[in-house]
């Protein structure tokens, strides 16, 4: 499954689980696509090896990806640090101690599950050539099923739009979305632009609406990137509609 | 209904890191074993029927307190 997949099901089911604080709702989220940090090491390997793509490829990204950050220790690790960022936040908002306790077990506890569910989403949708390590360290045995869809595969492609539909949903009817996991100030942009010229009032009675259609369209631009953005992710990933 | 579409959630995702962590060691380390290709697949369906419903159901509050 691929990375923004990932991120936005995790801030979907923070959203859903339910987390009503946005900052518990970004660690979960984050938790969400933390295995996926080792790709730090392949862009390391890009630069290491002049901007060699394949040869990082071959070198790092084939051996790194998956081994040490998809696993039990990882998920663990996982809960540890989001323990910590939801007693932080919680100290910061001057909660009171004993729900500042709970607030943050149940925040690490719904990042574990995050972490794990992105275990299973890649063996399910990441193809069977990249296996987890669910042992790692103690064990070096990989766990893959056979029958796993290629991140090219339609479920996947399918899955990805579902999620970037669900946000622009979010956004117009909730007033928040996984924009979020980017900074309240962007979540409530991008929440403006998504409601722009659909909150019922005529330009007579609100005369900043109406200033704001006439400006550049927005939501025009917001559109275009999405699908910019998700032909970014696919086109290296030789997208197949058919499976 | 939200509490049981909740526990189905969490239930989707105790069982989906089951799944991926335990499965192996305790059931079948076979790749291509059926019944994991069904439990999977399962799991996944449970997972996205409840997370659907429920974000459906926290949107429509939402708009609701909006409304309000």
């Amino acid at each position: 499954m691929q990375g923004p997949s990932h991120l936005m099901l995790s801030w979907f089911f923070a959203d859903a689980s339910p987390l009503d604080e946005a900052n518990d709702r970004r660690i979960v989220a984050w938790s969400g696509l933390a295995p996926d940090i080792d790709v730090f090491a392949y862009a390391g390997a890009i630069l290491w090896y002049g901007f060699d793509k394949d040869l990082a490829f071959e070198k790092v990204w084939r051996v790194v990806h998956h081994h040490y950050t998809h696993g039990l220790a990882f998920v663990l690790l996982t809960g540890i640090v989001a323990w910590l960022f939801a007693s932080r936040f919680a100290v910061s908002h001057r909660t009171p101690p004993m729900v500042a306790h709970a607030r943050a077990w149940r925040v690490a506890l719904l990042s574990m599950l995050a972490s794990g569910l992105h275990n299973f989403c890649d063996i399910v949708g990441g193809g069977s050539t990249w296996p987890v390590y669910p042992l790692w360290p103690l064990s070096d045995f990989g766990w893959t099923a056979s029958w796993s869809w290629e991140l090219s595969e339609w479920p996947n492609t399918a899955i990805l739009f579902t999620c970037l539909v669900s946000t622009m949903l979010y956004a117009k009817f909730a007033g928040r979305s996984p924009v979020e996991l980017f900074g309240g100030r962007a979540d409530r942009w991008f929440v403006g632009v998504v409601r722009q010229g659909s909150d019922g009032h005529s330009g007579a009675a609100n005369p900043a609406a109406e200033a704001a259609r006439k400006r550049v369209p927005l939501r025009l631009i917001i559109w275009v990137l999405v699908v910019l953005v998700t032909i970014a992710i696919l086109a290296p990933l030789g997208f197949k509609p058919g499976g | 209904m939200t509490r049981m579409l909740t526990l189905l959630l969490y239930a989707s995702v105790a069982a989906a890191a089951f799944l991926a962590f335990a499965w192996p060691f305790t059931i079948s380390i076979d790749q291509s074993n059926a019944a994991y290709h069904v439990a999977a697949v399962g799991v996944l369906l449970a997972f996205f029927t409840s997370l659907i419903v429920l974000c459906a159901l926290r949107l429509r509050s939402s708009r609701v307190d909006k409304a309000n």
